[in-house]
């Protein structure tokens, strides 16, 4: 799956637009030390379980193969990403188109699990499909309007009415 | 046996039953298109309905609902990348790129022909011999359940398109993410950091987030206006029949493929899947194709992952064994009408398991069709404005993760895999192993486990058994070769095949 | 990895946003509660929630279903079944112990409430709830593989005895009730871990398969899971762990007949909970619906299909029942080390 598509970023009108770019090399390194980080504290975690009787392989034998293999699998992305600037491979570049709708996506998906419980269904996924529709690009206010409105009656008459699911009320 | 199947279709000759059927087909056929549901939660939720059925008619309606469900998985899968269950994540392989390139429509119509054709012929094979089968879904105990799941993991670091690197990656996260939780053999708690994820990490809605969020953010990249992406016009149902020929080989070959692991209890349609497109792109003559929108590959996955289900249904129906979740549900279903499904099935009530087979028989062509036609509806969605899309996709997915358990927590799985999934993608690491990993780690984790307590810690007994130690030696030169042959590279000093972005 | 820690942050996010709410509705339920105590004469008036601790779909769910829709028809106002699987039970019990004790919130219950109350959380013990009522009981069944050597409890001791490290025992997790049924029998005949290793499966319906398969020769398991196996000629119940013998396995004699002295009341079972400190009118009520539901057909026929024991206990009756079972539960969640 490539992570760009190429043509799109020159149609004419668009001339302004601005991206992230980033050496895939430099990407490649700083996900091996996360992921070498994130793996050390996955096996130090692993050896405080408790161990019983005298098998072989205990809760914590599995967990710390899994993080080895990870820091192995770290290391071998780091030497790769070393090796290419080494020897001076053709330059790839991880872009980021509209890092700012990206960016407020994010946002508005993280912001509808926080407020779930406190605005109930309804109100929350109301807000949010306006405001992400917005953010996604439907700029015309009647079919953001149309969009919400059909989904919330969907959802009443296929999840709520017709499954019983029982969706959050709201805390109010 | 030919008495039975005329009792079948008796019992299936009631306006009721060929009812059920058909409403069974058309649930099925929504919820599988759903992210969220499956097809055992839409038979779940359907149960209670079936409490005043006749047996026949309720069970016939769960069946519709468990084919046409797995069948429906695709669509989502094809269109936006949101695979309604983990063995559509194969298809999507394919599928998706496939869409991109403008072929959609060519993408559903094989898809479906696939599903059809190979839960047709895995009805055939199930009929001719259920009761034989049940040996080989009781011949598998820990050892080759281990060797079965090794052979997974493998199979996925192989059928990475790009980087091996980046594809163990994706599967030593998905590892990490499958041991949160209470530990399956000795209950210790393991990386629990919420009483929420005692069970472990609600797989569907990392579904959800890892595969359909984190493609809502890149098309939040990609573009803000209408795509005006070229459709290829598609043939008339009659004629997109003939879209078969140039891949019965695979078709045929999927289909056994899927059945055989089908019998599998617990195996199922995800190993089903993985096996079979990674036969089908060994044997392939452009291997490098697979993964770019090869046709080929959303065939064998779909073909294969469809067949599995009638095969689930060998040991449920000779020993009453649950092959997959929605096998166990329509157990449930039995109890309720005093049935209790089980050994004595056949002899008690015959009525029973060949209605499932007629019906089978009557609704896949049935399916077939409706999906034909629905994929001149979906393949207009491709033409509709992307912000429109990705509006939708999102709301729908929050909802659906929330509903898969009703509970909050869900939301937040998925939320936090979407970005997860959305930064891995940009590192050029795929979901797809990961959603694999979550699915074969547990498994492979515990019959370890339980193959070393029963064997007194001899890790010899996984491979004095026969059928174990042939699989162990598949999924070792699985992971060798290839392995094997970028190490030479590197030290050829070559491009290393190992690493081509 | 970063998942991990995210998930953990994520975690402690959600937790702090749940409680004002529930704590608000609390207050306010035990207050009604306490001012009219004339509830139980108009109870239920509007629909009572029936929280489950399992996905829709098994056994415990389709029997709650069931009895969801004949309770309705006995007390005029709908069940309102709601699935709230996860976390061991404690997603469930989370919103039944944070809910208003009127009556209008009531749960299912299992023997993993007691096992996970034990072991898991500290936070929920037996009194965090009110036992409602018991419903049904499954008394643990000893079963073998139609290969082995032996035909009563006795040939399988002097077996497993004469070859030590030979055979295994298949059930669910450690220390689920399986688990220690198998314990307590193991040690009133003198066996050790060492002679006989235990292996748990993910489900009570692997094992069965796994002893069928013959991968696993002994098996500790429940009448209804296993009847058809037995009437099939795969597996042989060598005995039954209760008080008297039971209608499934007329054959098979309990533990104690066999000589072994193994504390009968040891059940598998099903039941009703609610949150703490429901008013005893409202509770009786609740149990004389459940007891009539006991006595329809459709139920009758359900509980006989499914080869359960049927066994109605009202709220003293039960409270009392779990009470024993949590004696056993702590007592050998620490005879077999398995407290963290």
């Amino acid at each position: 799956m490539s992570t760009s598509t190429p043509g799109e970023k020159e149609t004419p009108n668009e001339k302004k637009e601005w991206y992230i770019a980033l050496r895939s090399e430099t990407a490649d390194l700083i996900a091996a030390s996360i992921l070498i980080l994130g793996s050390s504290w996955y096996i130090i975690q692993a050896m405080g379980f408790p161990t019983r009787g005298s098998a072989w392989v205990q809760a914590h034998t599995f967990p710390i193969g899994i993080g080895i293999l990870a820091i192995l699998s770290a290391i071998a992305l780091g030497f790769f990403a070393i090796r290419r600037i080494l020897t001076r491979q053709r330059l790839e570049v991880i872009e980021i188109h509209k890092p700012l709708i990206v960016f407020f996506g994010l946002v508005c998906t993280l912001a509808y699990a926080m407020v779930l419980n406190w605005l109930g269904f309804y109100l929350t996924s109301a807000i949010f499909t306006m405001v992400f529709g917005y953010v996604a690009g439907i700029r015309k206010l009647w079919a953001l309007f149309a969009l919400t409105l059909g989904f919330l009656a969907f959802t009443k008459l296929i999840f709520e009415m017709t499954l019983g699911t029982p969706l959050p009320t709201g805390a109010w | 046996m030919i008495d039975g199947l005329l009792l079948g279709f008796y019992a299936l000759m009631t306006l009721d039953v060929i009812l059920a059927l058909f409403l069974g087909i058309a649930i099925g056929y929504i919820v599988g298109a759903l992210p969220g549901l499956t097809s055992s939660v839409g038979m779940a939720v359907l149960l209670p309905f079936t409490f005043s059925m006749d047996p026949v008619a309720a069970m016939v309606m769960l069946v519709a609902i468990y084919v046409a469900g797995d069948y429906a998985a695709a669509i989502p899968a094809i269109l936006v990348n949101a695979p309604g269950q983990p063995a559509a994540a194969i298809t999507a392989f394919d599928g998706f790129p496939m869409r991109m390139n403008g072929e959609a429509g060519k993408a559903l119509t094989l898809s479906i022909l696939g599903s059809g054709f190979g839960a047709f012929t895995s009805t055939l094979l199930l009929i001719v011999s259920a009761a034989g089968l049940a040996h080989i879904a009781l011949s598998f105990g820990p050892a080759e359940y281990f060797a079965l799941s090794l052979l997974g993991l493998a199979l996925v670091t192989s059928l990475a398109s790009g980087s091996m690197t980046r594809a163990v990656i994706g599967l030593v996260i998905g590892l990490m993410i499958v041991t949160i939780g209470l530990d399956p053999v000795s209950g210790t708690q393991r990386y629990v950091f919420h009483r929420g994820l005692l069970e472990g990490v609600p797989f569907l809605p990392a579904l959800i987030g890892l595969f359909a969020l984190s493609e809502v953010f890149m098309m939040l990249e990609r573009s803000l206006k209408s795509s005006g992406e070229r459709i290829h016009s598609l043939p008339s149902p009659w004629k997109s029949m003939s879209m078969i020929y140039p891949f019965g080989k695979t078709m045929g070959r999927s289909s056994i493929i899927g059945f055989l692991i089908g019998v599998v209890p617990g195996a199922g349609a995800t190993i089903a899947s993985l096996v079979s497109y990674s036969v089908a792109k060994r044997l392939s003559k452009k291997p490098e194709t697979f993964g770019s929108g090869n046709p080929e590959g959303v065939v064998a996955s779909e073909t294969a992952n469809n067949a599995a289900g009638p095969g689930a249904l060998a040991p449920l129906l000779s020993l009453g064994i649950p092959g997959s979740a929605s096998a166990a549900i329509l157990i449930g279903a039995l109890m309720i009408h005093g049935i209790n499904p089980g050994p004595m099935l056949f002899a008690r009530n015959p009525e029973i398991p060949y209605a499932i087979f007629v019906s089978l028989l009557i609704g896949l062509p049935m399916m077939m069709l409706i999906g034909l036609l629905g994929a001149r509806f979906w393949v207009q969605i491709t033409r509709l404005n992307p912000a429109l899309i990705a509006t939708v996709v999102t709301s729908i997915c929050l909802l659906g993760s929330y509903t898969y358990d009703n509970n909050i927590l869900s939301v937040w799985v998925a939320v936090v895999a979407g970005i997860l999934g959305y930064v891995l993608r940009k590192l050029d690491i795929h979901p797809a192993p990961i959603i694999l990993a979550l699915v074969l780690g547990s498994m492979m984790e515990s019959n370890l486990r339980r193959g070393l307590r029963v064997s007194g810690d001899e890790f010899s007994y996984f491979i004095s058994q026969p059928v174990s130690a042939i699989i162990l030696f598949c999924a070792f030169a699985v992971f060798i070769l290839p392995l094997g042959q970028s190490l030479i590279s590197v030290f050829r000093d070559r491009k290393p095949i190992q690493d081509t972005r | 990895m970063t998942s991990t820690i995210l998930f953990g942050s994520i975690a402690r996010h959600t937790c702090k946003l749940v409680p004002p709410a529930v704590v608000g509705a609390m207050t306010l339920g035990a207050g009604l509660h306490a001012s009219f105590s004339y509830a139980a004469d108009d109870y239920p008036n509007k629909p009572v929630r029936y929280l489950l601790h399992v996905s829709p779909g098994g056994g415990t769910d389709v029997l709650a279903r069931q009895m969801a829709s004949e309770l309705e028809q006995i007390l005029g106002q709908p069940f309102v079944v709601e699935n709230r699987p996860g976390g061991q039970t404690g997603v469930q019990l989370a919103s039944i112990v944070n809910a208003a004790p009127d009556g209008y919130t009531i749960g299912s219950t299992t023997a993993t409430h007691i096992a996970v109350m034990n072991s898991v959380f500290d936070e929920y013990s037996l009194d965090s709830v009110d036992w409602i009522a018991g419903l049904v009981t499954d008394p643990p069944v000893m079963v073998v593989h139609d290969s082995v050597p032996f035909d009563s409890l006795e040939e399988l001791v002097e077996e497993v005895k004469a070859n030590p490290g030979q055979y295994t025992v298949s059930g669910t997790v450690d220390g689920s009730t399986g688990h220690i049924a198998w314990a307590m029998f193991a040690e009133a005949a003198g066996i050790t871990e060492e002679e006989v290793r235990y292996v748990p499966y993910d489900s009570q319906g692997d094992s069965v398969t796994a002893n069928v398969g013959g991968h696993v020769p002994i098996g500790m398991a429940w009448t209804g899971i296993t009847r058809d196996h037995v009437e099939a000629g795969n597996l042989r119940v060598l005995g039954v762990l209760s008080e008297d013998r039971v209608s499934a396995y007329p054959d098979a004699p309990t533990f104690t007949e066999a000589g072994y002295d193994v504390d009968p009341s040891w059940q598998q079972f099903r039941g009703i909970i609610g949150p703490k400190g429901i008013p005893d009118d409202v509770k009786e009520k609740l149990a004389g619906a459940l007891e009539r539901v006991t006595q329809t057909e459709d139920y009758i026929e359900y509980i006989e299909s499914s080869n359960l024991n049927s066994r109605f206990m009202g709220p003293e009756e039960f409270t009392e029942f779990v009470e024993r079972q949590n004696e056993i539960v702590a007592e050998w969640v620490e005879r077999l080390d398995l407290d963290e």
